[in-house]
């Protein structure tokens, strides 16, 4: 079944159908989700509640780009989540239990990388997940949606409500901040990341 | 500051701007022209540049974060939550309840206090009859009756006084022939010797002495109370259950 097929019939309340959508993109809903909260816990539920959103809405989808509808229910949902989190701040289990050189439990999974491999990538992530979180949320969703899902300006627009102005300026402003912060945390990096500057 | 060198500052500021939606590909041909050549010129935005572009090279080498579960939906995920019943219909019946049953209690409250009010002046010392000076001035038939007999609760005095007096009674009753004293209460006698003073629904019933019998309720006022009194209760247990029910099924 084609991705419109299975549209069509989750529209008509198919379950089954509507899951074979949410096989094909809860990667990327739940990466997005990930790198916006940049909390696993709230990510799988901003995830889970964009889903359930969505399966409840489908009857209002009138066609175009379903990943972009997608994303952004789950956009919604992130935004929920952080103001959940506004009103009660509270730290994060994960960030207490892992050391520096535990990678955490998602890398454990990774097995097609070798070890060297793995633990640059993971101080790779945490430089760029300490970066965006010094982004405000609308920046760090622009930069998200740009640079980590590769969606266009018009795409992006449509996600998060805006118009293609402010999300030029939104990821300008982002990626410059990002920029200089990985500039500052260079020597966090592994070498083979870091900028190497024309003399 | 030379106005060439403000010229060339205010190009800076607007390329810098510019550098983002240029490595995007989101400017027009003219932005594009303006762009490439301010950077032939300006080091600093060369820099800027290039670490723009060593920043969204680092971003895309992000890998995929393993998914910690499955976000399938499952049918209990996606049927509505079952609301516990709900009986609608018996709200409008409940509050009808509620307000019968306050309505009637302060019904109750009202008369009960007005007549206690009434039945003894303000500051007045509580005047009751013992059932011996009752039975006789009822010359009750019963007057031979040990004078000991142990009636003199105040709901036995109540009911006791209660009951219509017969046109015997009333002959009896008008001379004062009665060995009481005004502070019938306060001289105790045989019968409430020891015992406490009953006040409330008897002694609001107090007779002065030497006067005829104050009206008592009739049989069916007594009919009318118990009938309140039973209604009431009725009332109670039904917003109880009403209560204990909604509380269960929430």
């Amino acid at each position: 079944m084609d991705e419109q097929s299975l549209i069509a019939a989750a529209q008509q309340g198919d379950l089954t159908a509507f899951n074979s959508l949410v096989e094909q993109y809860q990667q990327g809903v739940f990466n997005t989700a990930y790198r916006v909260l940049l909390d696993a816990d709230a990510a799988a539920d901003a995830t889970q509640d964009a889903f359930l959103s969505a399966y409840r809405a489908i009857g209002k989808f009138r066609g175009g780009s379903f990943r972009a509808w997608l994303l952004r229910i789950v956009t919604n949902a992130c935004y929920d989540q952080l103001r959940a989190k506004k009103r009660r701040p509270t730290a994060s289990l994960d960030a207490l239990l892992l050391s520096p050189d535990d990678p955490g439990p998602f890398v454990t999974e990774r097995t097609q990388d070798n070890p060297l491999d793995q633990a640059m990538r993971v101080e790779l992530r945490d430089v760029i997940h300490a970066g965006l979180r010094t982004l405000p949320p609308d920046q760090r969703l622009a930069v998200v949606l740009s640079d980590i899902q590769g969606f266009k300006y018009q795409e992006i627009a449509a996600i998060m409500d805006v118009s293609t102005g402010t999300v030029k300026s939104r990821l300008s402003r982002g990626r410059a901040k990002l920029r200089d912060y990985l500039l500052d945390q260079k020597e966090l990096l592994p070498d083979k990341y870091r900028l190497k500057r024309k003399v | 500051m030379s106005v060439w060198n403000r010229l060339r500052r205010s190009d800076h500021e607007k390329v810098r701007q510019l550098l983002s939606p240029y490595l995007d590909g989101e400017v027009s041909q003219q932005e594009k022209a303006t762009v490439e050549q301010h950077l032939r010129a300006c080091r600093a935005c060369q820099d800027e540049l290039e670490g723009l572009r060593w920043t969204i090279g680092l971003l895309a080498q992000t890998s995929a974060e393993p998914l910690p579960r499955s976000f399938v939906l499952r049918k209990t995920d996606v049927e509505p939550a079952r609301k516990a019943p709900r009986l609608q219909w018996a709200y409008p019946l409940l509050r009808g309840a509620t307000a019968v049953a306050a309505l009637l209690l302060i019904v109750t409250l009202a008369v009960d206090w007005g007549a206690g009010r009434g039945a003894r002046p303000a500051g007045a010392p509580v005047q009751t009859r013992s059932i011996q000076n009752l039975q006789e001035e009822k010359a009750l038939p019963q007057e031979s009756a040990p004078q000991a007999a142990p009636l003199a609760t105040g709901v036995a005095n109540a009911e006791a006084q209660e009951t219509p007096p017969s046109a015997a009674d009333a002959q009896a009753s008008s001379p004062p022939p009665l060995k009481t004293a005004p502070t019938a209460a306060a001289t105790p006698t045989r019968a409430n010797q020891g015992r406490p003073v009953p006040t409330g629904v008897a002694g609001r019933q107090a007779v002065p002495p030497g006067s005829p019998p104050s009206p008592t309720p009739s049989g069916s006022n007594r009919h009318v109370w118990g009938l309140i009194e039973a209604v009431l209760g009725a009332l109670l247990l039904l917003l109880l259950g009403a209560t204990w029910w909604t509380a269960r099924h929430r």
